[in-house]
C-alpha cells in the first residue's frame, strides 16, 4: 500500500510537471497542440505500422519471433533503466523535504515508483497498438496481448532493478550484486517452465503464442510471465528502497582538467560538455548501454544470424535513443549556471550555440562507445557496418534531443521530468521523420540526389532545433 | 528522554573528517547555537540530525529516537529549515505549505492558524497565491522557515537562519525563536551570524575544524576568554584573531 506521504509527495510532483508546461505552451501555441495530438497520432501510426507489418511477421521463422519479442523487452529494457537508473529519490528533493517523515519507501515510490509506473503502462499501450493487428491477422488468442504486456512489465521492471543494482556497484557497494542471481534465475526458471528453454527464456514461448505458430499452454505462460514480474517488482523494490544507499563522495577524482578555449562559444560549449561528462550517472549510464549493445550483438551474431543487419540496425537506435538523455538532460543540467553566463560578457547568441553544440556533441560522445560496442560483433562475424541510413538516424535524433531538452528541460536525478522530455522526443522524432517520409519522395523525383536531399533535411532539422533553442531561452529570459 | 544527544558523531568523506567525535547535547527549552568558520563541519552535523546523511560513528537522537534506527520516528519530532533555498518552484507558498503539513500528518486547524500568523509577521500574506519560483531567495527563506516553524515538534533545527533575510525578517525570525524555546522545544542554529547567534542562544557551540572547542552561555564564554564579544570570544577560541593582524599587515603593505 502506498502511504498517504508518498503519494502527496508524487501528486505535487506531477502538479509542478504540468505547471511546467504551461510556459511551453504560452511560447509555441503549435507545438503543444501537437503534443497534445502526439500521443492519438503516435497511437494511431504504431497501429498501422502494425497492420502493415503483420503479414510479414506472420510469415516470419520461429528465430525471429523470438527476435521480435525479444526486441520489444530490450525497448522496455532500456526505457526502464533510463528512468531508473540515471534518477536518483535522494537527489530530486530539496532538503526540507528529504528531512521530513516519509521512509525511504515512500521517498522512492513517490519520486521514481510511481512515475516509472505510469511510464510503463503508457509504453504498454503503444506497443498493444502495435501488437493487435498481428493478434488479429494470426488469430492468436486476445489473451496474448496481456502475456505480451505482462512479459513488458517485467523487463521493465527487471532493467529498474539492474539500473538499481549498477548505480550501487559504482558507489562502491558490491553486495548489490547480490540481487542479480534472483533475477537471472527467474527468467532461466520462467524458460524452463514454459518450454523455451534456459536462454532465450520465456521470449520463445510468447514469441510463438504472438505468431500463433505453437499452441501453448496458456496458465503455464501466465505463471512463467508472472514469476518473472514478480522477481522484477521485487527485486526492484528490496535493491531501491531497503538497501542502505552508499552516499556520494564529496571529494573525488573528477579526471582530465579543464582546458579553457580562447572564443566564447567554445567556453560555453566546453564548460557544458565538461560538467555533464564529470557527471557520473552519465558515465555509468553509458557503460551499461555499451554493455547492453554488446551483449544484444554477440547474442544475435550467435543465435540469430539471420536477422544480423536488422538486429544491428534496432541496436543501434536503441543505444541512440538511451543516450539521447544526456543531450536531452544537457541544458536542464547546466541551468544552475544561468545566472553565471547571464552576467559573464557572453552574448545571448553566443550562450544558446554554446549550449545546443554541448547537447549535440555530449550526445555524440556518448553514443560512440555503444556504437563501437554493438558494431564490433558483427565486424567480428563478417557481416559489415550498419547501413549509412542508421548513422544519419541517430545523429538526427542526437540533434533533436537536443532541441527536445530546451524545449522541456529535464535534470539527470528528476525521473517524472526525463520521462515528459522523452514525450517532447517522441513528439518532435515523429514530426521530423513523418516529414522526412513526405518530402524525399518528392525531391527524388526531381532528380536532386539522394545525399543531397539527406544533407538538406538534416541541416533543416539543426536550424529549426537552434531556433527552438533561441526562442525558448529568449521567453525564459523575458519571465 | 526529550531534546538532542549527540554522542561520539563522526563523518568522514575519504580522508577527509568533516565532523569528528561531536559530543552535546540541547535539552528542551533551550536555544543552541552551533557556530564557526566556513567548512568547520555546521551543516554536516545539522544534516546528520536531519538524517539527510548518516554518521560513520557515534549515535544521534531526538526525543530519545536514534535518527539511524528509528530515523522515521525521529524525523517526526522535528522541523528542519535548511540553508538551499526550497524545491517545488511551480507550487503556490500555500500549498507548499500544506504539502508539508501532509507529511508531518499535523492537524489541519492549528497548523494553518500558526502558519498564518508567521507569514504575516513575515509580510508574506500577499504571496499566498504566487509560485515558489517567483519569490526572491529571501521570500522563499521565510516560506521554509514558516513551514518548519509552524509545527507541533519538541525539537526544530535551522542552517543559517538569517541568510537571504531582510532586517525585519531578522527581528521577527529572533523573537519566534525565543517564543519557540519558550515553550519547552529544544532549538539548534547553525550560524556564522555572531550578533544574532548571541542575542538569540541560550549557549554557543563552537566548532572548528570539525570539533567543538568550546561550549557554554554567551556570557560564560565571554568571561572565559575575556572578550568583550562572542566574536572577539571566537577569534580568541580559534587563534583566527592572529591570522586577521597578519592579514591586515598585508593589507597595509598593499596600500604602501
Amino acid at each position: 500500500m502506498i502511504s498517504s506521504g508518498a503519494w502527496t509527495l508524487f501528486r505535487a510532483n506531477a502538479l509542478c510537471l504540468m505547471r511546467r508546461l504551461r510556459p511551453v505552451a504560452r511560447t509555441s501555441p503549435v507545438l503543444a497542440l501537437l503534443a497534445l495530438l502526439a500521443p492519438a497520432a503516435l497511437i494511431v501510426g504504431l497501429a498501422w505500422a502494425g497492420w502493415r507489418g503483420a503479414a510479414t511477421m506472420a510469415a516470419s521463422s520461429d528465430d525471429a519471433s523470438t527476435a521480435v519479442v525479444l526486441t520489444v523487452g530490450v525497448v522496455f529494457a532500456i526505457v526502464g533503466f533510463n528512468v531508473q537508473h540515471v534518477s536518483s529519490a535522494d537527489r530530486s528533493l530539496d532538503a526540507q523535504i528529504r528531512a521530513a517523515p516519509l521512509s525511504r519507501l515512500g521517498l522512492f515510490l513517490s519520486t521514481v515508483g510511481i512515475p516509472f509506473t505510469i511510464c510503463c503502462l503508457v509504453v504498454s499501450i503503444l506497443s498493444l497498438a502495435f501488437f493487435m493487428p498481428l493478434i488479429y491477422a494470426v488469430w492468436a488468442p486476445p489473451y496474448t496481448l496481456i502475456h505480451l504486456v505482462l512479459f513488458e512489465g517485467a523487463i521493465f521492471y527487471a532493467a529498474g532493478a539492474v539500473g538499481e543494482v549498477l548505480k550501487r556497484v559504482t558507489r562502491r557497494q558490491p553486495a548489490a550484486l547480490l540481487a542479480l542471481p534472483p533475477l537471472v534465475l527467474a527468467w532461466v526458471a520462467s524458460g524452463l517452465a514454459t518450454g523455451g528453454g534456459a536462454w532465450p527464456g520465456v521470449a520463445r514461448p510468447l514469441g510463438h503464442a504472438v505468431l500463433n505458430t505453437t499452441i501453448e499452454s496458456a496458465l503455464r505462460l501466465t505463471c512463467g510471465l508472472l514469476l518473472l514480474l514478480l522477481a522484477g517488482v521485487s527485486v526492484w523494490i528490496s535493491v531501491a528502497a531497503f538497501l542502505d544507499f552508499p552516499e556520494q563522495q564529496t571529494f573525488s577524482h573528477v579526471g582530465r582538467k579543464l582546458r579553457v578555449p580562447g572564443s566564447r562559444f567554445g567556453v560555453v560549449s566546453s564548460v557544458a560538455l565538461k560538467r555533464i561528462g564529470r557527471n557520473r550517472s552519465v558515465q555509468r549510464h553509458t557503460l551499461f548501454v555499451a554493455f547492453v549493445a554488446g551483449t544484444l550483438s554477440c547474442l544475435t551474431c550467435a543465435l540469430l544470424p539471420g536477422v544480423a543487419q536488422i538486429a544491428l540496425g534496432s541496436i543501434l537506435l536503441l543505444a541512440a535513443l538511451s543516450v539521447a538523455v544526456v543531450p536531452l538532460a544537457t541544458y536542464g543540467a547546466n541551468r544552475d549556471s544561468s545566472w553565471f553566463w547571464r552576467s559573464a560578457p557572453v552574448s545571448f547568441a553566443t550562450y544558446v550555440l554554446g549550449m545546443v553544440g554541448a547537447g549535440f556533441c555530449a550526445g555524440i560522445l556518448v553514443v560512440v562507445v555503444p556504437t563501437a560496442t554493438a558494431t564490433l560483433p558483427f565486424l567480428w562475424a563478417g557481416r559489415g557496418p550498419p547501413e549509412p541510413g542508421v548513422v544519419v538516424v541517430v545523429g538526427v535524433t542526437l540533434l533533436v534531443a537536443t532541441g527536445a531538452g530546451f524545449l522541456v528541460p529535464c535534470s539527470l536525478e528528476n525521473a517524472s521530468e526525463q520521462v515528459l522530455s522523452y514525450a517532447a522526443l517522441g513528439a518532435s522524432l515523429a514530426g521530423v521523420f513523418a516529414a522526412g517520409a513526405w518530402i524525399a519522395p518528392r525531391l527524388t523525383v526531381l532528380g536532386i540526389p539522394e545525399l543531397l536531399i539527406v544533407a538538406g533535411l538534416t541541416l533543416i532539422v539543426a536550424g529549426l532545433v537552434v531556433a527552438a533553442a533561441f526562442l525558448r531561452e529568449h521567453e525564459r529570459r523575458k519571465a | 528522554m526529550s531534546g538532542l544527544r549527540i554522542s561520539g558523531a563522526t563523518k568522514r568523506y575519504g580522508d577527509k573528517t568533516v565532523v569528528g567525535g561531536l559530543y552535546l547535547t540541547v535539552e528542551p527549552g533551550v536555544v543552541a547555537g552551533l557556530v564557526g568558520p566556513n567548512g568547520c563541519g555546521k551543516t554536516t552535523t545539522l544534516s546528520l540530525i536531519a538524517g539527510l546523511i548518516t554518521p560513520d560513528e557515534g549515535r544521534i537522537s531526538v526525543s530519545g529516537y536514534d535518527t539511524v534506527v528509528s530515523a522515521l520516528d525521529a524525523k517526526r519530532n522535528f522541523g528542519f529549515v535548511p540553508d538551499t533555498p526550497i524545491g517545488f518552484e511551480h507550487l503556490t507558498v500555500r500549498e507548499y505549505l500544506e504539502l508539508y503539513r501532509n507529511l508531518y500528518r499535523q492537524p489541519s486547524a492549528r497548523y494553518e492558524e500558526r502558519a498564518g500568523v508567521m507569514l504575516e509577521a513575515f509580510g508574506l500574506l500577499e504571496y499566498g497565491e504566487a509560485s515558489l519560483g517567483e519569490l526572491s531567495h529571501g521570500i522563499r527563506r521565510k516560506v521554509a522557515t514558516t513551514a518548519a516553524l509552524s509545527l507541533d515538534v519538541p525539537t526544530i533545527l535551522i542552517d543559517e537562519p538569517t541568510l537571504g533575510l531582510d532586517p525585519e525578517g531578522v527581528v521577527v525570525l529572533r523573537r519566534l525563536v525565543r517564543h519557540i524555546g519558550s515553550t519547552g522545544s529544544a532549538v539548534l542554529l547553525a550560524t556564522q551570524d555572531l550578533t544574532f547567534a548571541e542575542r538569540v542562544c541560550d549557549h554557543l557551540f563552537l566548532l572548528y575544524d570539525g570539533g567543538l572547542v568550546a561550549d557554554g552561555s554567551p556570557a560564560v564564554l565571554r568571561e572565559r576568554y575575556q572578550a568583550s564579544s562572542i566574536e572577539e570570544t571566537f577569534l580568541a577560541v580559534t587563534g583566527m584573531g592572529r591570522r586577521i593582524d597578519d592579514f591586515e599587515r598585508r593589507l597595509d603593505a598593499f596600500s604602501r
